[in-house]
């Protein structure tokens, strides 16, 4: 009987490798054929996205570049605000009130990301323009304050584990030679927690990343090298979504839209690929000392 | 014993409604979308033994599934291009294209901006960015901001070939996805400027039309082609529709499914009450 199910795992689990796989695959599949028409550097370097104008236009640069934008302006407010909400709970409140605020939490990070779309298209947008006097809400700043705002629960809380899970010892050690809260946050919690901190701004970078509503939403989809955090901008993901509907099958356009999602591939995978040395540096470290 | 009857039972049923009905397969353009959907709904609540399923994914992915024997009708925003007649022909049939309604867009502004009348020129400028403050084409002085439609949607393309004629809409365009979004855009923002299909005019207070050389988008003016900003559109079939297929269209171009265009928002083929 044991055998049987140790068979079913074994087989279900090489079935989703295989299956990852092949969406790998699928995806380059889709993309090479691009090449016959488009020269690789137009696709990389090429400063303009125009797949239906005659001649088209298939540069992702400007995407890349809004993406890099909207992820680092969405991750400079992510991680700070995470630390600070998980010191909050661990720190400030009472041990029933970081319960409640953990399942607060919890179901704040599973509500749809087309929610939070809304709010800034409908609430955020507006007052942008009319109260700020901004040309247009839909742009960089709109963006990256929603897709924070859907981001920092899962930083926060994977925060608030580690430090709750910080071997007592260490902390009480501290206390002992008359350290104070706040000096043993600072000069002992978080030095032994610089391992896993990183990896949790690689992965909350992975989620920003990859997604594509609320940037579909809220970003104003304008494929331009954006000079200030008040400009539209559009992103990778963003881009696949809009136009995929409605590309006919087998066409550069459609090779192009699939470069851009191997594109996204490559790059989520790298920053996870990242995360997990960052982590396994830091471990050993802690192992030695 | 009883699994055994019920099961079969169940077989015989299925089979049944099988053999009884016909399929007829529809893909195509998005903007064709609802027009075919409401179609569909209505005919077959008068024929419960045809089934009708509709797909929208662009006309060129309805054309080329009609083309290979995928799909009985095609939705098509445009005219087949050379290639596609051509491919066509080599494959053994004629295909038979059929005006379901005509489709026509306004360029809009926020209600509070005072400019209602713009040549086609002059929208060409503004989206091609030559033209970036309100007071060049006679407004108050305020940057204008391009809102457009992404660029593989149906109303994009007839933008891209009435207004734009080869010209490329300037990169910092706000893009949607939708025409409630654009209302939306427009309807919050006093500097913004866009375009809608005809049906959308009315679904907001905060918007107005902007008229053509002092044309404004009307149904007469859409169907006779003098309205610059309009266009048919088509359901194509293989060759000369016949069976189910022909009854199905016949039943689109009756009164009872042109007054389903104007209920979505088109203009339909010739007047109805």
């Amino acid at each position: 009987m044991k055998s049987k199910i140790d068979l079913l795992i074994l087989i279900s689990g090489w079935i989703s490798v295989a299956i990852i796989v092949a969406i790998t695959f699928f995806l380059f599949y889709n993309w090479f054929p691009l090449f016959k028409t488009t020269n690789p550097i137009e696709f990389f370097f090429g400063t303009l996205w125009y797949p239906t104008a005659v001649p088209p236009f298939y540069g992702i640069l400007p995407l890349l570049d809004a993406t890099l934008w909207i992820s680092t302006l969405a991750i400079l407010i992510t991680f700070p605000s995470a630390f600070v909400l998980a010191v909050f709970m661990t720190h400030v409140v009472p041990k029933r009130m970081q319960y409640i605020l953990k399942v607060f939490l919890e179901i704040f990070s599973s509500m749809p990301s087309v929610i939070l779309g809304l709010i800034g298209l409908s609430i955020v947008a507006p007052y942008f323009q009319n109260t700020l006097n901004m040309d247009t809400g839909q742009n960089i700043l709109n963006a990256a304050l929603m897709l924070s705002l859907i981001t920092i629960p899962m930083p926060t809380s994977m925060m608030e584990d580690f430090i709750n899970a910080f071997p007592p010892e260490q902390k009480e050690g501290a206390e002992a030679l008359g350290a104070n809260k706040f000096e043993t946050l600072t000069k002992v919690i978080l030095p032994g927690l610089k391992g896993p901190f990183a990896s949790i701004a690689m992965l909350s970078l992975g989620r920003i990343f990859g997604e594509t509503m609320i940037v579909l939403m809220v970003a104003g989809n304008a494929a331009i090298f954006p000079t200030s955090i008040f400009q539209p901008a559009r992103v990778l993901s963003a881009t696949i979504a809009s136009e995929m509907g409605e590309t006919p099958v087998d066409t550069p356009h459609f090779y192009a839209l699939f470069g851009i999602g191997a594109v996204l591939f490559i790059l989520t995978f790298l920053i996870n690929v990242v995360g997990e040395i960052v982590r396994i540096k830091y471990e050993r470290q802690m192992m030695k000392e | 014993m009883k699994k055994v009857f019920f099961v079969l039972l169940v077989l015989s049923v299925l089979s049944f409604s099988v053999f009884a009905t016909t399929n007829i397969v529809i893909v195509g353009s998005t903007t064709v979308l609802p027009i075919a959907q409401q179609w569909a709904q209505a005919y077959m609540k008068l024929n419960p033994n045809v089934n009708i399923s509709v797909v929208g994914n662009g006309s060129g992915n309805g054309i080329k599934a009609l083309l290979d024997g995928v799909a009985d009708i095609a939705d098509s925003s445009r005219w087949m291009s050379d290639s596609e007649i051509k491919y066509a022909i080599s494959k053994g049939f004629f295909p038979f294209p059929v005006v379901v309604s005509y489709d026509a867009i306004a360029p809009v502004v926020n209600a509070n901006n005072p400019v209602r009348n713009l040549s086609l020129d002059q929208l060409k400028q503004i989206y091609e960015g030559k033209i970036t403050n309100w007071s060049q084409v006679g407004g108050p002085d305020m940057s204008i901001v391009v809102v457009t439609r992404d660029n593989s949607s149906g109303t994009f393309e007839v933008w891209a070939e009435k207004v734009m004629r080869g010209g490329l809409v300037k990169p910092g365009a706000l893009t949607v996805a939708s025409n409630a979004e654009v209302v939306r855009a427009i309807a919050g923002n006093k500097k913004a400027i866009g375009y809608v299909g005809l049906g959308y005019l009315e679904s907001s207070p905060n918007i107005s039309e902007v008229a053509i050389s002092g044309m404004k988008a009307d149904i007469k003016a859409a169907r006779s082609g003098s309205y610059p900003l309009a266009r048919a559109l088509f359901m194509i079939t293989r060759g000369i529709p016949s069976g189910e297929v022909a009854q199905f269209v016949n039943f689109g171009l009756s009164p009872v499914g042109q007054k389903i265009v104007s209920e979505v928002g088109f203009v339909p083929i010739y007047e109805v009450k």
